[in-house]
């Protein structure tokens, strides 16, 4: 249950002069960040997960720093997809089997899929026993797997986002800027799909805040006007699916009328503004005020707690505190770097229109000639090829819109004059072939430059990490460079050159 | 006999035995105190007190009462499997050192209240010492064009500006009676005896530089709008910080923190007669007067002293 908090009069958007980028970037942002659906996740988990999101750079609270969680519940989503696909091209068929052979033949397809992933056996049979097994006899049992058809439209991890999501309040609207990624969107059966490794078999619920999860991505789905969605969609009405958070032992349908849900986005993105940009000096004391638990009853699923909230606070470095003191300015001065960075350019992508982006130079527009094995040839304008640079990495848009599309990262390979040659990462062939991908749709897909935002919570996570760096025992802490080295810097050692 | 040999009602005693420590350790138990009880108390049969005894999973203190010997390094090794108890336990015992640093804090807090009961005249010191620090933290932000039309570089003004934070600080005690020069409230910090390592003067500030950087803040119409109780406030809570910084009692978690926070609040409430809402909100509208009148760089330099 988030902590309440009292909303917001308005969401502080970038002014007509910040937006294109005309203000000079110093200090605290005059608008609040283009929150993601992770940030609106830790802020209903807890003020404190929020707060280490944004502060510190920790990314999901609700996922283990350290450990294989998440490459595993990867691995679970893109063999669904890859499954999906392969049955809707019919390169794999499962008619004519009885369930358990057909069970045995996607295990088999399963361990080949795992290994090119690059996971051994041993975890490989782990998250087959564990995960894909209980998934796919459902779906065999319940028919779903073998009543997917070549007509079936089913689109996966699409990004979706806009700069003015609205949400009721008393008898008003707020806006907020919302952006996330959907799983998977069936259009055939109407529905939307959240994919977890989460949860057990005996769950009469879903995984906590899944359900919360997808009802935001319907919310920024049901907010996109028709000629912010892809050309294809026109008569998609996301008002009429299903939301479904499917786990490996059952799928749970979501209410899409959910008030509950509405106030604790509020109050979400209450603590989000507050945190970043408040002036009020009394913000991270409030925070604390109101975390979800403590050392003596702690939260049972959230990965913080005595990594991040409650440290072990090692007695050396002995000038910990002065390090924490001088640390503590860094961490909202590189957030604030990040908000006029990357937020800022979420902004622009999502309120300037496509023409003021092309002028800017934010977005080029090239078309597709080619796709093959993973490089996709596109024709840029004599306009466009200007602002392309360098042999970087590039966000593509192969599908859909800046609102609704799919974005690729890709590397440019080649440039022979117009024509560009982008190597996209991770995709594979399958998923154009089949994905509904191609044939392309009439309008040019976008190709810009993300700034590299991942650097700043890098840095912030780096910075806590050598904050709460150090040993117990004092013969160790002499042994320890590092916390010699601290003590010099923050402490009362004097540093000398050599062994003397 | 290791922990994997034990059944799962003995691992639950196990369990109930860490959560005996946890709630004596965070009630403010010592180490050495925590987690005594009669066996009985815990559900302990017998034979089960014989085999936990003999694998020294717990140990026996002359009342006959029993606790788990995590003070034991093999024991604690073994209890590395209960891995959140584990780090609970970890966590509540090196917490003991901040709350050793805070039940010390509080007592210089109540020796700083006691001066200020018998002494009023005090506050002024209080005042200048807690003003300088809020001024010379705040590194003096400004408008960049207002600062190069008084003559200052980038460089001069970073330097000099928070250089005349002392004599700005002067000036806001001496609203609250007479006071002549800093001298005279780093003597007052000397008399009481508070454990403060190191005392230094501000180093001396050109008049001109000092009227320049006035000018550039506007802080004549700043002043103005300064109500006693607001001096009071923020010199109270820059004093106080300054002082448990200096004498190394400042906790290191955040939990302390704010426990100790809340002291020093409710102190300044007592001294004031007014609650710690009504303290802020008497801030909060100052601040909305700075920023009707376009002095928007008062928020950053009149504040709060952020702590978490």
């Amino acid at each position: 249950m988030i902590a309440k908090r009292e909303p917001l009069t308005r969401w502080r958007c970038p002014s007509r002069e910040c937006l294109p980028g005309n203000v000079f970037p110093s200090g605290r942002p005059p608008f609040a960040p283009f929150p993601t659906i992770t940030n609106l996740l830790n802020a209903n988990l807890c003020p404190v997960a929020i707060y280490h999101d944004l502060i510190h750079g920790i990314d999901n609270a609700l996922i283990p720093q350290y450990g294989k969680e998440k490459q595993r519940g990867d691995l679970f989503h893109k063999f669904i997809v890859h499954l999906k696909l392969s049955l809707k091209n019919r390169s794999f068929r499962l008619s004519g089997y009885d369930i358990q052979s057909q069970l045995g033949m996607v295990q088999e397809r399963f361990l080949q899929f795992s290994q090119r992933h690059g996971f051994s056996i041993d975890e490989s049979s782990d998250i087959l026993r564990g995960y894909i097994e209980p998934w796919v006899r459902r779906k065999l049992e319940s028919g779903e797997l073998e009543s997917i058809s070549k007509d079936d439209q089913l689109i996966f991890e699409l990004s979706v986002g806009n700069a003015r999501v609205p949400f009721p309040l008393g008898e008003g609207i707020r806006h907020y800027p919302l952006r996330g990624r959907v799983d998977e969107i069936d259009l055939t059966r109407k529905r939307l799909i959240e994919r977890t490794i989460k949860g057990i078999s005996s769950d009469t619920d879903p995984p906590l805040l899944k359900d919360y999860q997808v009802w935001l991505l319907w919310k920024i789905l049901c907010s996109l006007k028709r000629e912010q969605l892809p050309l294809q969609w026109k008569s998609v009405d996301f008002q009429k699916f299903t939301l479904v958070v499917e786990t490996p032992y059952k799928d749970f349908t979501i209410k899409s009328d959910n008030n509950g849900h509405v106030m604790d986005t509020h109050y979400a993105y209450a603590w989000i503004d507050d945190i970043s940009i408040s002036e009020s000096r009394g913000v991270f004391q409030e925070v604390f005020e109101n975390a979800a638990c403590t050392p003596l009853i702690p939260h049972t699923e959230c990965g913080h707690k005595f990594l991040n909230c409650f440290p072990r606070n090692y007695p050396y470095p002995q000038s910990r505190p002065e390090i924490k003191r001088t640390f503590k300015p860094w961490y909202r001065l590189l957030l604030w770097e990040k908000i006029w960075e990357g937020d800022l350019f979420q902004y622009q992508l999502l309120s300037l229109s496509r023409e003021e982006l092309i002028k800017q130079g934010l977005i080029s527009e090239g078309k597709i000639l080619s796709f093959e094995d993973n490089k996709m040839e596109l024709e840029l304008g004599e306009e466009n090829i200007g602002s392309i640079r360098g042999y970087d990495r590039y966000t593509i848009i192969p599908y859909g819109t800046l609102f609704c599309g799919k974005r690729e990262t890709a590397t440019l390979v080649e440039v022979k004059k117009n024509r560009l040659t982008m190597e996209l990462h991770g995709v594979e062939d399958y998923f154009f072939r089949d994905a509904i991908i191609l044939p392309l749709p009439d309008l040019p897909p976008p190709i810009m430059q993300e700034p590299p935002t991942y650097l700043k919570e890098q840095m912030q996570n780096a910075l806590l990490r050598l904050q709460y760096s150090g040993v117990i025992k004092p013969e160790k802490s002499q042994e320890k460079s590092l916390v010699q080295l601290l003590e010099g810097v923050f402490g009362r050692r004097s540093i000398r050159r050599g062994s003397k | 006999m290791r922990l994997d040999h034990f059944n799962s009602s003995t691992i639950e005693i196990i369990e109930r035995m860490f959560e005996v420590i946890f709630n004596d350790l965070s009630s403010g138990m010592s180490e050495k105190e925590a987690g005594w009880r009669a066996p009985n108390q815990l559900g302990i049969m017998q034979t089960v007190q014989s085999g936990l005894l003999s694998s020294e999973i717990i140990e026996r203190n002359s009342k006959g009462e029993v606790r788990l010997n995590f003070k034991n390094y093999r024991t604690h090794q073994e209890l590395k499997r209960f891995t959140l108890q584990n780090d609970q336990l970890e966590y509540f015992l090196k917490a003991k050192t901040d709350e050793i640093k805070v039940n010390k804090a509080q007592e210089t807090l109540n020796q700083i209240i006691e001066i200020v009961q018998q002494s009023p005249s005090s506050w002024r010191y209080i005042v200048a010492l807690g003003w300088w620090k809020m001024l010379e933290s705040s590194g003096m932000p400004a408008l960049i064009d207002d600062i190069l039309n008084e003559g200052f570089s980038p460089e001069d003004w970073t330097i000099k500006a928070v250089k005349s934070s002392s004599e700005l600080a002067l000036g806001a005690s001496q609203k609250l009676g007479e006071i002549n020069e800093f001298n005279d409230a780093i003597n007052f910090l000397r008399q009481i005896k508070i454990p403060i390592d190191d005392i230094t003067l501000p180093s001396p500030v050109d008049q001109d530089d000092v009227q320049r950087v006035k000018k550039i803040l506007k802080w004549a119409e700043i002043e103005k709008e300064l109500t006693e109780p607001l001096i009071k406030t923020l010199g109270f809570l820059w004093f106080s910080f300054s002082v448990l910084d200096s004498a190394n009692l400042f906790p290191l978690s955040n939990e302390s923190i704010i426990k100790l926070y809340k002291v020093i609040w409710d102190a300044l409430a007592m001294l004031l007669g007014k609650s710690k809402s009504e303290l802020l909100n008497e801030l909060e509208s100052a601040m909305s007067i700075f920023d009707s009148n376009q002095i928007t760089w008062a928020s950053d330099i009149i504040r709060i002293p952020e702590v978490v």
